[in-house]
């Protein structure tokens, strides 16, 4: 108990301590959603309208950037920044004055004046986007050696965390073998949920470094999955065959593992689902072992107990 | 599963026993779905012209009437041993299925709302008589084991059905498809019901196995007394909350057109039949996961997954207004959804003992299911009323669930943890 109560409090405190760093400037953000808002004199940090509607006052100041992604700007004073329009009506006023650069990717502008208010603008229609070579036009040798590159790095991967971890890869591997249909469940609901929560976070736009630091922690935990389910597959081929399990037998389990997923990962149709299939697997065991931490008890052999 | 088992041992009675269950209850849910909850609504509008707030006073007599009687039959079930005999089940099951499908066959003759109301007393003592009946026959016909996954499938059968196969959501075309379904399983029922069958015997008997009878989670000898224990006290608490945050927020997107023809309601099938689909993944997804997780822990996602649903509506009422929406929307809903509707198919007969199955069902189904809704459509439409706009009603709800959720993340993080082996 006193070890939650501890993370409760530290908990609460660095709630307090994050925001305590608006208030020294660190970084300050107004999230308008709703309602009716006027700057009368100034406003620090950015500013982002997801509703509603904000009018900066002549001679109002704005010291940072604007993003409109839906909702109303009327803009008769100044902003230090720039201001980015993705959506809404952005009416810029006569006595208006952007110091930055205007970049107009959607939305409505309105206003005469719009040249005088600011020196640049981007229209966000002509954007272009870099052609990437497809896949489909890589040769056997490249594709090989991608996949081989892949399983490597992540072979050397497996021989870290089995150093470290070994126990934990265990029980989430074992977690994927024994339990494969919770692992499946779990491993949808989770991925679902998760991205939608990243999607969300990601809209916010402020929230984008959290999302990618979400998207990366899920990526992760599915290549956790995949690791420990082949580390645990090579362990049992090991004492079935009476071979001592090395850490060539780990890089080699894995190695042939991801290969493997590589390979049925190019073929037509099922490829792409079986990918999909592997990765809600180690998804699931790795979230159902809080990452091999705890080993995964079925509750209904629990009750039997 | 014990399903596999029964099958290599030829036990045809026993698979019978799930096929009779999975039958019963998908059709009864698709029903209620369909049929109650938006087929009399429609008539009353459309066939009777009355306003929002007469309907609303009607199905809340529907629901008061339902509720009380499931707890009043449940109770006498309770008192009763002979009304807790599988045969007698059976028989009341026959008398519901019978009533209903003259009731739906009759419909059309009201003409008046004192008609209607009369019509939804007595359609409310059906399905009041109904959940406590059939929901019992949980502990005779599956066992203990397998009625996450058999929840699983009725809802996933009945959810799959009212959205693929209700193109339009009137009462004409809702009576037309249960016509024939009513009176057919009127037939089959009555024919368990009153012909000699010999497998009705074998059934009868099924209760009294370790594998059926006593539900998963009753671990004290209160569970097997009349007052609720502890843990059924939580469930129904839970269940109410679940309901009342599903339905005060979905009895008020209903009224948005643009909101439900882009999903629910789309003309386009594929729309629906994507709907369908995330609802049976839902389901088999939460009938694997209520077999193997603790329960709490499939409500911490329930409460979860309602605040992000309804997060990622009141974001799209800000952004895009009452428009289209994409249908990520409609797949986390509808994923929700039936997560907790496998939870209250199964939950109410694992709390119970054959003792007390009847009165737990009758509470959960009866009392925390139909009054959540009885209340949060009066709630709906109060606020509707007092002009609140679609975007405040969906930031309320949602603030509801993530309440309910942190609250129950509080008491998870406060509770001893026993120690897994």
């Amino acid at each position: 108990m006193k070890d939650k109560q501890f993370w409760l409090i530290f908990s609460i405190l660095f709630a307090f301590l994050c925001n305590g760093c608006s208030r020294n400037g660190f970084y300050q953000v107004s999230f308008i959603t709703e309602g009716e808002h006027v700057i009368h004199s100034s406003l620090s940090g950015d500013l982002i309208i997801l509703g509603g509607s904000v009018t900066i006052l002549k001679n109002a100041l704005l010291d940072g950037d604007a993003h409109l992604i839906a909702g109303k700007l009327r803009l008769d004073g100044i902003i230090q920044g720039n201001v980015s329009a993705l959506g809404g009506t952005l009416q810029v006023g006569d006595h208006a004055k952007i110091n930055g650069v205007l970049n107009h990717g959607g939305g409505e502008l309105q206003g005469s004046q719009i040249e005088n208010a600011v020196e640049k603008i981007n229209t966000g229609t002509r954007i272009q986007i870099p052609e990437v070579s497809s896949q489909q036009h890589q040769t056997i040798i490249g594709t090989l050696g991608r996949w081989i590159l892949n399983a490597f790095l992540i072979g050397l991967l497996a021989l870290v965390l089995n150093n470290y971890l070994a126990g934990q890869l265990m029980r989430v591997g074992e977690t994927e073998i024994k339990h494969f249909w919770v692992s499946i469940a779990m491993g949808i609901l989770v991925g679902v949920v998760g991205l939608t929560l990243l999607v969300l976070l990601a809209y916010t736009l402020v929230l984008i470094p959290v999302a990618l630091l979400g998207m990366f922690f899920l990526g992760f935990s599915i290549v956790f999955g995949w690791i420990s389910g082949a580390v645990f597959l090579g362990k049992m081929a090991a004492e079935k065959w009476g071979r001592a399990y090395s850490k060539a037998e780990v890089f080699g389990s894995v190695f042939v593992t991801i290969f493997c997923f590589s390979a049925i990962g190019a073929l037509p149709y099922v490829g792409g689902l079986a990918n999909i299939l592997f990765g809600t697997i180690g998804l699931g065991a790795t979230f159902l072992t809080r990452y091999g931490f705890r080993r995964f008890t079925p509750e209904t052999l629990y009750d039997q107990k | 599963m014990n399903f596999f088992q029964l099958l290599q041992q030829r036990k045809w009675h026993a698979v019978f026993g799930y096929l009779l269950f999975i039958g019963m209850m998908s059709t009864g849910y698709y029903y209620n779905l369909t049929f109650v909850q938006l087929g009399l609504e429609d008539f009353a509008a459309t066939q009777l012209n009355l306003g929002a707030d007469v309907i609303a006073r009607d199905m809340a007599l529907l629901a008061i009437c339902t509720c009380l009687v499931a707890l009043g039959f449940g109770w006498w079930m309770e008192q009763q041993c002979r009304r807790q005999q599988f045969k007698t089940k059976i028989r009341i099951s026959f008398g519901v299925v019978l009533s209903q499908a003259l009731l739906t066959l009759y419909l059309p003759l009201i003409t008046t709302e004192a008609g209607f109301m009369v019509w939804v007393v007595f359609s409310s003592i059906a399905l009041g008589v109904g959940v406590p009946a059939m929901f019992s026959m949980t502990i005779d016909l599956i066992p203990v084991r397998d009625r996450g996954y058999v929840a699983a499938i009725v809802t996933a059968i009945a959810y799959f059905a009212a959205e693929v196969f209700s193109s339009e959501w009137t009462f004409e075309f809702f009576r037309q498809q249960f016509l024939w379904i009513l009176f057919l399983g009127a037939a089959g029922i009555g024919g368990l019901a009153f012909l000699k069958v010999p497998w009705i015997g074998s059934l009868s008997n099924q209760h009294t196995l370790s594998e059926y009878g006593i539900g998963r989670f009753v671990r004290t000898r209160s569970d097997n007394k009349s007052i609720p224990s502890r843990i059924v006290q939580q469930m129904l608490i839970l269940m109410f909350l679940i309901y009342f945050i599903d339905s005060l927020g979905f009895l008020r997107m209903l009224k948005v057109p643009a909101l439900m023809h882009s999903s629910w309601q789309s003309p386009v099938f594929s729309d629906r039949l994507f709907i369908a689909v995330v609802h049976v993944g839902g389901a088999l997804i939460a009938g694997v996961l209520y077999s193997s997780l603790n329960e709490r822990h499939l409500f911490y996602w329930i409460f979860g997954m309602f605040a992000l649903t309804h997060l990622q509506y009141s974001l799209h009422l800000r952004t895009y207004g009452e428009g289209k929406v994409t249908l990520a929307l409609p797949m986390m809903y509808a994923l929700t959804v039936s997560l907790y509707t496998v939870i209250n198919f199964s939950i109410w007969a694992d709390l119970s003992t054959p003792k007390t199955i009847g009165m737990h069902s009758a509470l959960g189904v009866a009392s925390s299911a139909w009054t959540a809704t009885f209340l949060s459509t009066g709630l709906a439409i109060f606020w509707q009323g007092r002009g609140m706009t679609l975007e405040q009603h969906i930031q309320i709800v949602d603030s509801l669930a993530m309440l309910a959720f942190l609250i129950m993340v509080l008491f998870a993080f406060f509770k001893k943890q026993e120690k897994l082996i």
